[in-house]
């Protein structure tokens, strides 16, 4: 246990350092993610929406908005972080090492996770104190947020299971749920101004039901007992697809071990 | 020590594509049929011995050190390391192995290019378990073996190919692991650069008694290094030390002749004999027994050769006779 928190503190550690000596890239990114905020804020704060938002838990399009764009970025953070570690470069060199693939995992992704969780509270932070967002921090807004979590990290072990037997350069899985996430889930506008042919789609993305979920607890104040059949629904589905995920990436490893094709020697 | 017991791999054959129904079947259940990478291999290392795994490019020498490295499952029989299993206890030997793997994507895949060469040494120094107060005398020991104590604190992005490749060594010094596995790790690297991680390797063994399994298709390297040689090209060919490997294939065949002839020349003769006509010249190389060759010089003195040298066989001709099967005819 205590070697592997030692070697996640060491990944954590060389990526910071990675990171910040990109120096310029960093002041870009910085600026950069200013005017984003600047821009979304506004953004936010002047559109109209002729669709029912009060039934989300959130008073005006901005809380609507803001609370999805963040609760996105939080749930989907697991996405490539498990299929970029398996056709890495460095992969064959880390699986070879004692340590193990545990603490490798989660130290390689440490600083990626830290940092985006670090700009998401900044993030928050800022658009509380300048465009008035109220948002309710609570355990049940957690716990929507950390089935979620889970949720994509279990599609994340199904597409990294997939990407390591097949060599697949592309990630269709994660691919296709992100394309569909911006246009059906409801994360910019609310899902029932879609047409009527994209209304399926949106009704079996999983990413509808957390932001549903999300807006209510984090923007309305809801609890999970009053929002607990959806909240169900979405704990099942997560654990339902989990095994479905470890199942795949059990099969991807193994069959990657057999063709040779872990690692890419 | 290291113990390879009927060590074997087969492959399916290549995928074809998602239309080729046989592909799909090859894929997703038992292959049509299969490929050989390594048949029947067995050898034994001992301690502190530098092992060579001499063979073509294809032979299944990287093949072998995925196996070794818990990263390929083995069709049948298995490598011993300690009398562990590679594959099926892979976490049992991770700590006493270190490799060196071959080619440009995964020999330089773990070092951060925008990191100084110190602090690259330092992480791998800390993945593989080095006590911490040894760290900073082990980097300067590996640093200044290798002639890159001058480079310590330039971002190893800076470094030239050699040079990176030096650090790749250095790391197995910082590790000064057991066993060393090395994957061809002088290919493409100048004579200087080349002796200077021989050495790196030879004061491995001889200050820390490493046990290295080399695998190479250089000749002069495995002959240099090696305590024995194993040549092999998906199967065991010969196994001894190097001279012995030497002699015993000297048996064919014992000279050498290298002629170069005006002219297309006409090669239609019997023996070991390769010719290639460029420019308007013939370049012919000939292996014959030692009672065939002054016959054979005559022969090309009549025909106007301009040049005729005799030499006697290296490991290297004895490389070529047995593994380019245009020699051979097929």
């Amino acid at each position: 246990m205590r070697d592997g928190l030692r070697i996640v503190r060491e990944f954590f550690n060389i990526q910071r350092e990675v990171f910040f000596s990109y120096r310029w890239d960093v002041v870009s990114y910085l600026i950069g993610l200013l005017i984003q905020v600047a821009v979304m804020g506004i953004f936010a704060s002047l559109v109209t929406i002729n669709a029912n938002i009060e039934q989300y838990g959130t008073d005006s399009f901005l809380q609507f908005f803001l609370i999805g764009f963040i609760v996105h970025n939080i749930i989907f953070l697991p996405r490539g972080s498990l299929s970029k570690l398996l056709i890495g470069r460095s992969f064959p060199m880390l699986y070879a090492s004692p340590a193990g693939m545990v603490a490798i995992f989660l130290g390689i992704n440490a600083w990626n996770v830290v940092w985006s969780l670090m700009i998401m509270g900044l993030i928050t932070g800022v658009f509380v104190l300048f465009y008035g967002l109220v948002i309710h921090i609570n355990l049940d807004a957690l716990l929507v947020i950390l089935a979620g979590f889970t949720l994509t990290f279990a599609l994340e072990l199904f597409s990294a299971g997939f990407r390591a037997a097949t060599k697949a350069r592309q990630d269709p899985i994660n691919w296709f749920l992100n394309l569909t996430s911006q246009l059906v889930s409801g994360l910019y506008f609310p899902p029932q101004v879609l047409p009527w042919w994209l209304q399926p789609i949106s009704k079996i993305h999983p990413e509808r039901y957390i932001l549903e979920m999300a807006r209510l607890t984090m923007g309305g104040g809801y609890s999970v007992s009053q929002i607990w059949p959806s909240f169900v629904n979405l704990a099942i589905t997560t654990g339902v697809m989990l095994l479905i995920g470890v199942a795949m990436f059990k099969w991807g490893v193994r069959k990657a071990m057999q063709l040779g094709t872990l690692g890419h020697v | 020590m290291i113990e390879a017991e009927n060590l074997t791999k087969y492959y399916p054959p290549p995928f074809k594509g998602f239309f080729d129904l046989g592909s799909l079947r090859d894929f997703f259940g038992k292959p049509r049929e299969e490929i050989p990478a390594l048949e029947g291999l067995n050898f034994k290392v001992g301690e502190g011995e530098i092992f060579g795994l001499l063979g073509p490019n294809g032979a299944g020498k990287t093949t072998l050190c995925k196996i070794a490295n818990g990263l390929l499952e083995p069709s049948s029989g298995k490598l011993l390391i300690d009398g562990h299993d590679s594959f099926r206890e892979h976490g049992k030997v991770a700590n006493k192995m270190f490799t060196v793997f071959t080619g440009e994507r995964d020999m330089w895949g773990i070092f951060q290019w925008r990191l100084s060469v110190h602090r690259n040494l330092k992480f791998i120094a800390r993945l593989w378990k080095v006590p911490e107060g040894e760290i900073g005398e082990r980097i300067e020991y590996a640093l200044k073996l290798l002639n890159l104590w001058e480079k310590r604190d330039e971002w190893y992005q800076k470094l030239s190919a050699g040079m990176k490749q030096k650090v790749y060594i250095a790391s197995a010094l910082v590790v000064r692991p057991r066993y060393l596995i090395l994957d061809e790790p002088t290919v493409f690297l100048d004579v200087i650069t080349k002796s200077e991680i021989h050495d790196a390797i030879m004061a491995l063994v001889r200050d820390f008694g490493t046990t290295v399994i080399l695998t190479t298709h250089d000749l002069q390297e495995a002959e240099k290094l090696s305590d024995r040689l194993l040549l092999f090209n998906k199967r065991p060919i010969l196994e001894g030390r190097p001279e012995e490997i030497s002699r015993k294939l000297r048996a064919p065949v014992d000279k050498k002749v290298v002629a170069l002839v005006e002219g297309k020349f006409d090669c239609n003769c019997d023996g070991l004999v390769k010719c290639t006509f460029k420019n308007g010249y013939t370049h012919l190389v000939a292996y014959l027994k030692v009672d065939e060759v002054d016959e054979f010089v005559r022969f090309l003195s009549l025909k106007g050769a301009l040049q005729i040298k005799v030499e006697d066989l290296s490991l290297e001709d004895v490389f070529l006779l047995i593994f380019d099967n245009r020699l051979f005819g097929g």
